[in-house]
């Protein structure tokens, strides 16, 4: 075989695996630099930018068809990255309360919150729908239904699109080998945070959760 | 007495003792009132604010109504405690967490609304001053969910003016009250039922 021949199977292969990566993902369709430059904007712009508390009114359907209604407060910073989150009964008993910043630390968990499985997982959902994913994005593009999307590997077999459709909603899915596990979907409020978000996980207990902003306050130290 | 008590320079509270608060509690059939509730935690820049409405009936029925920031109705009325929360669909029963604690706190109250804040073997009970009375609780395991219980008197017979309870140091519900009626009527359905409030009420 010849050098020339073999770089081509090398580059077909590669090829080839990018496709089954990104079966199930929306096609990014490529655009000019000075496009692509805002698209990333645009996405960047769907997150809290600095330090932010939120209050929540949460509205979980969990699985087995289990409902649950909490207060979250929620604080958020981008950098360093941070997650200060409690949750509590809508008469104010405080049944969860971590901090996660290069480690977990969990101040207070009740009952049914009391599994550090729920600790990480909640963790990670904060993280999913309100810090941008680590470093820069591996494309910025538009899909073929017109939705700014900027693309993240966030791991070998894990991708977050962050997408700004053209109705002022966003939407951040993480793709798991070739499947959506996550998804969120809000209105862009760059000033306050979205009024609404409603988060889906699919796997592996699939559940939702519809948060209703009560009051969002940028921290200045 | 409460003139004497006047004179004296001596708040005519219902305060004292625990047979003085009883024996002022006695003729309490019902209370209503409205009231504002702040939910302070270290992590909180500002306190969590709620409004809402109480009815008791007495011996044991009670309904806790929240208007805002998140509507919901607790009732307990024959022995059962039941919790609907509002939502853009209207309103749905929830057995969420935190609703055994919420029982054990409303059955908490219906005792302090009869002037009974020593009959719960669950809590060491002192009386600080006059109107100041602390709660704490026995058990280790209930002591993780709520180290302490504030409850502080009005001048007023039969009336409390605010309950704070303490989930730790920095962690803290305080529940004020205003707009108190005594034994001035409390429809039954108001425990039987989450879409009625009092006659002539908004």
């Amino acid at each position: 075989m010849t050098r020339s021949k073999a770089q081509s199977s090398v580059l077909l292969l590669l090829g080839m695996l990018l496709l089954t990566a990104c079966a199930g993902m929306p096609r990014m369709i490529a655009v000019d630099t000075a496009l692509a430059s805002k698209t990333i904007k645009a996405c960047e712009n769907v997150f809290p930018d600095g330090k932010w508390q939120f209050a929540h009114d949460i509205e979980a359907n969990l699985p087995g068809g289990r409902d649950a209604r909490l207060i979250g407060v929620t604080e958020v910073s981008n950098h360093p990255k941070r997650i200060h989150a409690v949750m509590m009964t809508i008469e104010g008993l405080v049944l969860f309360d971590a901090l996660e910043d290069d480690k977990l630390t969990i101040n207070r968990s009740v009952a049914p919150f009391d599994s550090i499985g729920f600790a990480k997982g909640l963790m990670e959902d904060i993280r999913f729908i309100f810090l941008k994913p680590d470093g820069a994005p591996m494309g910025a593009g538009i899909t073929e239904n017109g939705f700014e999307v900027c693309r993240y590997r966030v791991s070998d077999d894990a991708v977050i699109d962050v997408m700004v459709r053209p109705d002022r909603m966003f939407e951040i899915r993480q793709y798991g080998n070739e499947r959506l596990i996550r998804k969120v979907v809000a209105e862009l409020n760059p000033g306050s945070g979205p009024e609404k978000i409603t988060f889906t996980a699919q796997e592996p207990a699939g559940y939702r959760l519809n948060l209703r902003l009560i009051s969002a306050e940028q921290i200045t130290d | 007495m409460c003139i004497v008590f006047f004179f004296m320079a001596v708040p005519c509270a219902w305060g004292g003792d625990w047979d003085r608060i009883r024996e002022k509690a006695i003729d309490i059939q019902t209370i209503s009132a409205q009231f504002v509730q702040e939910k302070h935690l270290e992590i909180l820049i500002k306190p969590i604010v709620s409004k809402g409405a109480f009815y008791f009936r007495a011996p044991g029925s009670l309904r806790w109504e929240y208007f805002s920031p998140i509507q919901s109705i607790l009732l307990m009325h024959n022995g059962r405690v039941r919790r609907f929360i509002g939502s853009e669909s209207g309103f749905k029963e929830n057995a969420g967490p935190g609703l055994q604690a919420m029982e054990m706190v409303l059955q908490e109250i219906t005792l302090w609304l009869k002037g009974e804040f020593t009959d719960n073997p669950n809590y060491h009970s002192s009386l600080e001053g006059d109107n100041k009375i602390v709660m704490v609780p026995r058990n280790k395991a209930f002591s993780k969910i709520i180290q302490k219980i504030e409850i502080l008197l009005s001048d007023r017979p039969g009336v409390i003016e605010t309950v704070t309870i303490y989930e730790g140091k920095t962690s803290f519900t305080k529940i004020r009250f205003r707009d108190v009626n005594i034994n001035q009527g409390v429809v039954d359905t108001l425990f039987e039922s989450i879409s009625l409030r009092n006659p002539g009420e908004s």
